[in-house]
C-alpha cells in the first residue's frame, strides 16, 4: 500500500456523519410492518396447516367410506358361478388360510364336515335359481356325515343333479333316484334296493348294450312293487330309464354323466376356492362382523350441548323526545359474550326439536346528539352531577330547547332467552357433519346498564322484558367420540323493535361460537 | 429481537455506516435509503450471524452490500467494464502538503472522493479504503480483477489532479486570507 493510498484508508475509514432522524423512524415502521406480516404469515401459516389437515382428515373419511361401500357392492354382486376369473375381493383378516388346501383337493372324501357346512353354504347362495335342488343336495350331504356307508352315495347323487340341471332330458329322472336313495336311508328294507340301484348304474358303463341294465333294473323294481309307499315312485325310475335306452345318445349316457360330473365337481371346487371371502360373508355372524356400517355407534336419540361465542351486535337506539333528526349519530355496534346450553332429541336427519338457554352480555359505545326541553322526562346530569336546565348550555338559542352535543355513552347490554328450535342435518359423514339450526328466541329479559355518561342520564326505562328474536345457525361438527361432538357454529340473529319509550331499531347479531355437544 | 434492543446497535453503528453509505453513494438521500435499508436486512437476518467475527464487520458487509445494489441499479459497473483500457498509466509524482493532524483534511479526502464517477469511488472505496484485493472486487460487483486494476489507476490519478489542484486553491485562499 502506498503513502497516498494509506493517507485515504487512514482518514476515511472510520468517519462519522451524524445520521438524520427520520432513518431510524422509517426502520422503526418496517421493524413493525414485519413484526405484523410475521404474525399474520404465521397466523395463515397455521391456518394452513389446520385446513389441510381437515381437508386431508375429510377426504380420507370419505375415500374409506367409498371404498367400504365399494367393497360391500362388489361383494354382493361378484361372480357368476361359471367364471373362473381370479376374485379381487380383499380377503378378511378371519379368513382361515389353511381351508384352502383342503378345499383344492379333488378328493371329496377328504373333505371334513367344517369345510362341507361352508361349500353347502356356497352353493346355497351361488344357485340361487336352483335351491329346492340345492336344498336336497344339502340335505344329502349333511346326511353323508352321519352315515359313513351312504357318503359316496349321497354325493353321486349331488352331481347327478349338478348335472341334470343342464340337460333337462336327465333332471326328472335324476331326482327320482335321489329321492329313492333318501328314502332308502330312511326305510331299512330299501337300503339294499338303493344300492343295487347304483350298482346297476355303474354296470351301465362297463357293458355296451345297455338292454341288460334295464333288465336289471326292471327286477329291481319289480321288487319294489311289492311295497306299497315304494310302487308308484319305482315305476317312475322304470319308465325314466326304459325311455332312455330307446334313444341312441343314451348308450353313452353313463359315460357323460362321468365325465360331467367331474368336469362340474372341477369347477364348483374352482369357484370355491376362488371364492372364499364371499362364502364367509354370506355366512350370518361374518357379515355382521365385518359390515362397517352396522358397526357404526348408534344413534342417540337425547343430546346436550353447550357453546360460547363472541358475539357482534349492531343496532339503533334513540328516544323521540329528546333526539331528532341529524342531529343524532344514533347507530352503533357492540360485541361481547354469548354462552348457551341446549337440550335436544333426535327423532331423523330433518326433525332434531331443541330447547335452550341463552345468556348474552356485550358493551356497546357510542356518541349522539340530544335536542332537550324542560318538558323532558329525563334526569340530566353533567359528568354525574345534576344540573338545572338553564344552565345546559343552550347553543342554537331556542325557546325551552337544548341541544347537548356530543353525548357519549358507555352501555353494558345483558339478556337472558329461551330459544326453541329445530336441527337439520344436512351433511352426516363418518365423524364430520353440517347442521342447519332454525329457532325463536323469546328474550326473557334485556336491560341496558349505563356504565358511563357524560353529559345525560338515559340510564332509565331501557329494561325490556318479553321480546322475540329470530335466528339461522349452521355449524360443523366433529365427532370426538362416541358421545362427544366438537363443533363450530355462525348464528345469526334478527331482533325487530317497533316501540318502546326509547326506540331501538332492528337489531342483527352475529354470533360465532365454539361448543361441545355428548349424547346420551 | 425486540425494537428496543435493536434501536441501541443501531444508534451504536449507525453514524459510522452513515458515513461509509455516503463515501459509496456520494448523495443523502441514497445514503440514508442504504442505511436503512442495510439496517432492516440486518434486522431480519440477524439469527444468521454466527458470532464468528465482529459483529461491526458483518453489520458494515451489509451495509457495503447494500451500497454496492444501489450502484449497480445505476450501471455503473457495466460502464466500468466497458471503459477502454489504459495498458501503462503513467503514475505521476504527488506530494500532499497537509498534515495528518489538520482538521479539515477528512473533508478534504472525502471531496476528493466524491468528484470521482460512480465507478471510480466505488473501486477506490473498495481498494484502498476497504482493503479488498481486485479478486474480490471482481468477485463482488463482477467486473474482470484487470479491469478493476486499470480503474483503480486512473482514479488514483484523477485523485492526485485533484487534490494537486484543491491544494493550490487553498494556498491561494491561505494567501488572500493573509494579506
Amino acid at each position: 500500500m502506498t503513502e497516498f493510498d494509506k493517507l485515504f484508508k487512514d482518514n476515511l475509514k472510520n468517519g462519522k456523519v451524524e445520521t438524520p432522524s427520520f432513518v431510524w423512524d422509517n426502520i422503526e415502521n418496517e421493524m413493525e410492518e414485519d413484526k405484523r406480516k410475521k404474525g399474520l404469515f404465521f397466523f395463515f401459516r397455521t391456518l394452513g396447516i389446520l385446513v389441510v389437515l381437515l381437508s386431508s382428515g375429510l377426504i380420507y373419511w370419505v375415500i374409506d367410506d367409498l371404498s367400504e361401500q365399494t367393497y360391500f357392492e362388489t361383494i354382493v354382486s361378484e361372480p357368476s358361478p361359471s367364471s373362473k376369473q381370479p376374485n379381487q375381493i380383499l380377503k378378511p383378516s378371519a379368513f382361515d388360510d389353511s381351508s384352502t388346501a383342503i378345499y383344492s383337493k379333488k378328493d371329496q372324501e377328504e373333505i371334513n364336515k367344517k369345510n362341507t357346512n361352508k361349500k353347502e353354504a356356497y352353493i346355497y347362495e351361488s344357485l340361487a335359481t336352483n335351491n329346492n335342488r340345492a336344498e336336497d343336495i344339502a340335505k344329502v350331504l349333511l346326511l353323508s356325515e352321519e352315515k359313513e356307508d351312504n357318503g359316496n352315495r349321497a354325493e353321486d347323487i349331488a352331481k347327478v343333479l349338478l348335472l341334470s340341471e343342464e340337460k333337462e332330458g336327465n333332471g326328472n329322472r335324476a331326482e327320482d333316484i335321489a329321492k329313492v336313495l333318501l328314502l332308502s336311508e330312511e326305510k331299512e328294507g330299501n337300503g339294499n334296493r338303493a344300492e343295487d340301484i347304483a350298482k346297476v348304474l355303474l354296470l351301465s358303463e362297463e357293458k355296451e348294450d345297455n338292454g341288460n341294465r334295464a333288465e336289471d333294473i326292471a327286477k329291481v323294481l319289480l321288487l319294489s312293487e311289492e311295497k306299497e309307499d315304494n310302487g308308484n315312485r319305482a315305476e317312475g325310475i322304470a319308465e325314466g330309464l326304459l325311455l332312455s335306452e330307446e334313444k341312441e345318445g343314451n348308450g353313452n349316457l353313463a359315460e357323460d354323466i362321468t365325465k360331467g360330473l367331474l368336469l362340474e365337481d372341477e369347477r364348483i371346487d374352482s369357484m370355491f376356492i376362488e371364492n372364499k371371502d364371499l362364502i364367509i360373508l354370506l355366512t350370518k355372524e361374518v357379515t355382521i362382523e365385518n359390515d362397517p356400517r352396522k358397526n357404526k355407534p348408534k344413534k342417540m336419540p337425547f343430546f346436550i350441548e353447550t357453546k360460547v361465542g363472541y358475539s357482534s351486535y349492531k343496532m339503533s337506539l334513540w328516544n323521540s323526545s329528546f333526539v331528532f333528526g341529524d342531529l343524532s349519530n344514533r347507530k352503533f355496534k357492540s360485541s361481547g359474550l354469548n354462552a348457551n346450553v341446549s337440550f335436544g332429541y333426535q327423532i331423523n336427519a330433518l326433525l332434531n326439536p331443541m330447547i335452550g338457554f341463552n345468556y348474552n352480555r356485550k358493551q356497546a359505545e357510542f356518541n349522539y346528539s340530544a335536542l332537550y326541553d324542560d318538558e323532558g322526562y329525563f334526569t340530566y346530569n353533567i359528568q354525574g352531577k345534576e344540573m338545572p336546565l338553564d344552565e345546559i348550555n343552550d347553543v342554537d338559542l331556542l325557546c325551552n330547547q337544548f341541544i347537548l352535543y356530543d353525548i357519549k355513552a358507555v352501555f353494558n347490554i345483558t339478556s337472558f332467552s329461551v330459544t326453541v328450535g329445530n336441527r337439520f342435518n344436512l351433511l352426516q359423514l363418518k365423524k364430520i357433519g353440517i347442521d342447519l339450526d332454525l329457532s325463536y328466541s323469546l328474550e326473557v329479559s334485556s336491560s341496558i346498564d349505563v356504565e358511563s355518561i357524560d353529559k345525560i342520564d338515559v340510564s332509565k326505562n331501557l329494561t325490556e322484558y318479553f321480546n322475540s328474536k329470530i335466528a339461522a345457525g349452521l355449524n360443523i361438527n366433529y365427532q370426538l367420540s362416541k358421545q362427544f361432538k366438537l363443533f363450530v357454529q355462525a348464528e345469526y340473529i334478527f331482533k325487530p323493535y317497533n316501540s318502546n319509550n326509547f326506540h331501538r331499531s332492528d337489531a342483527h347479531e352475529l354470533i360465532n361460537s365454539l361448543g361441545l355437544r355428548f349424547n346420551f | 429481537m425486540d425494537s428496543t434492543a435493536f434501536k441501541v446497535i443501531y444508534q451504536h453503528y449507525a453514524d459510522k455506516l452513515y458515513y461509509v453509505c455516503l463515501r459509496y453513494l456520494k448523495n443523502r438521500p441514497d445514503a440514508c435509503d442504504a442505511l436503512q435499508e442495510g439496517f432492516i436486512q440486518a434486522y431480519k437476518k440477524m439469527s444468521s450471524f454466527s458470532g464468528k467475527g465482529s459483529f461491526e464487520g458483518w453489520l458494515k458487509r451489509i451495509i457495503v452490500n447494500k451500497c454496492l445494489e444501489f450502484l449497480r441499479s445505476r450501471k455503473v459497473y457495466e460502464e466500468l467494464e466497458n471503459s477502454h483500457m489504459i495498458e501503462d498509466y503513467y503514475e505521476e509524482p504527488f506530494e500532499f502538503d497537509y498534515s495528518k493532524e489538520d482538521e479539515n483534511l477528512q473533508k478534504v479526502l472525502l471531496n476528493a472522493i466524491n468528484q470521482l464517477s460512480d465507478g471510480y469511488r466505488t473501486i477506490v472505496n473498495l481498494v484502498i479504503i476497504e482493503g479488498y484485493s481486485h479478486k474480490e472486487v471482481s468477485e463482488l460487483i463482477g467486473i474482470s480483477v484487470s479491469t478493476s486494476r486499470s480503474q483503480l489507476v486512473r482514479a488514483r490519478s484523477q485523485l492526485k489532479k485533484y487534490l494537486t489542484a484543491d491544494q493550490s486553491v487553498q494556498i491561494i485562499n491561505n494567501y488572500y486570507d493573509r494579506i
